[in-house]
């Protein structure tokens, strides 16, 4: 109890903070993202993998990508979902 | 977002400090769904997914791919959200039980604040792309669990708000990680997407 009554003591105090992805507080991590020419070949390369995999599965059954579709939807939505440690 | 609803529970007996955050859990994945059924009833009502599904669809995968650049800061551009933030005085004026419900439905929706990950509007256009509802709160009802992970799971390992700016070093490290992987997973999409257009499905 005490510990939680002095956050709130401190919270009359502290100015707020807006922390973004873009703040200062998260572009000075250990862990970096990868420079602009490696991020394009990753996504590039990645796409074209996966257009592929796409384009021969829906080729051979149409329930299997309607499968990945979600599974890939379902990635999409969890990712963004613990991505927003920092948001506001 | 950790910092700040994770203290509300400290100092509270285990049982009672469950109860709040299983509320905020279940309020997340509440606000979550109500906004994925509405945006599968605008795609329902707007029908996009009958008319010509294979530009639709490219569409969507170019939008991805897109997206998958400015979540790795390749292309920097404004995307429409909101700078409201839920306000930390909630806190002070309201009852916990309260606090928790509010926050985690509004949070669980993610869209009257901050976006600060770029999946987030793919994530957005899913259900009105298919115009499904069902679609919409099966996205948005993980995407608001997700979106209480972190508090259940730092709220676990940590007692207390020294313990807690510990585990925030760690967490702080762990963002650039889960930025690479939305990116991966967008550009993913965008290729899977893109091949089953040019497959005809």
């Amino acid at each position: 109890m005490h510990d939680r009554l002095q956050y709130e003591s401190d919270m009359f105090t502290a100015p707020e903070p807006v922390l973004t992805a873009d703040s200062p507080v998260l572009r000075t991590h250990a862990v970096r993202l990868p420079a602009r020419g490696r991020s394009v070949m990753v996504c590039g390369v990645v796409a074209t993998v996966w257009a592929v995999a796409g384009f021969a599965t829906a080729s051979t059954s149409s329930g299997a990508a309607a499968i990945g579709t979600i599974v890939l939807a379902l990635a999409c939505a969890g990712l963004t979902g613990v991505g927003t440690l920092w948001s506001p | 977002m950790v910092g700040s609803i994770i203290p509300i529970v400290y100092g509270e007996r285990p049982r009672r400090a469950r109860s709040l955050l299983a509320l905020y859990a279940v309020s997340g994945i509440a606000g979550g769904a109500l906004l994925g059924v509405c945006l599968g009833a605008v795609g329902s009502a707007v029908g996009l997914h009958q008319a010509g599904p294979r530009s639709v669809w490219l569409v969507v995968a170019a939008v991805s791919l897109i997206l998958a650049l400015r979540e790795l800061r390749v292309s920097r551009f404004w995307l429409p959200q909101s700078g409201w933030q839920v306000p930390r005085s909630w806190r002070r004026t309201m009852r916990p039980a309260l606090v928790m419900i509010a926050y985690g439905a509004i949070l669980g929706t993610g869209l009257p604040i901050a976006i600060s990950g770029s999946a987030y509007y793919l994530l957005l256009m899913w259900p009105v792309v298919l115009g499904s509802p069902l679609a919409g709160i099966v996205l948005f009802g993980v995407y608001g669990f997700a979106r209480t992970t972190p508090v259940l799971l730092l709220s676990r390992v940590t007692t207390d708000t020294n313990g807690l700016e510990r585990c925030l070093v760690v967490v702080d490290n762990s963002v650039a990680i889960v930025q690479m992987l939305s990116a991966i997973v967008l550009a993913a999409t965008a290729g899977w997407i893109a091949g089953l257009a040019a497959a005809g499905v």
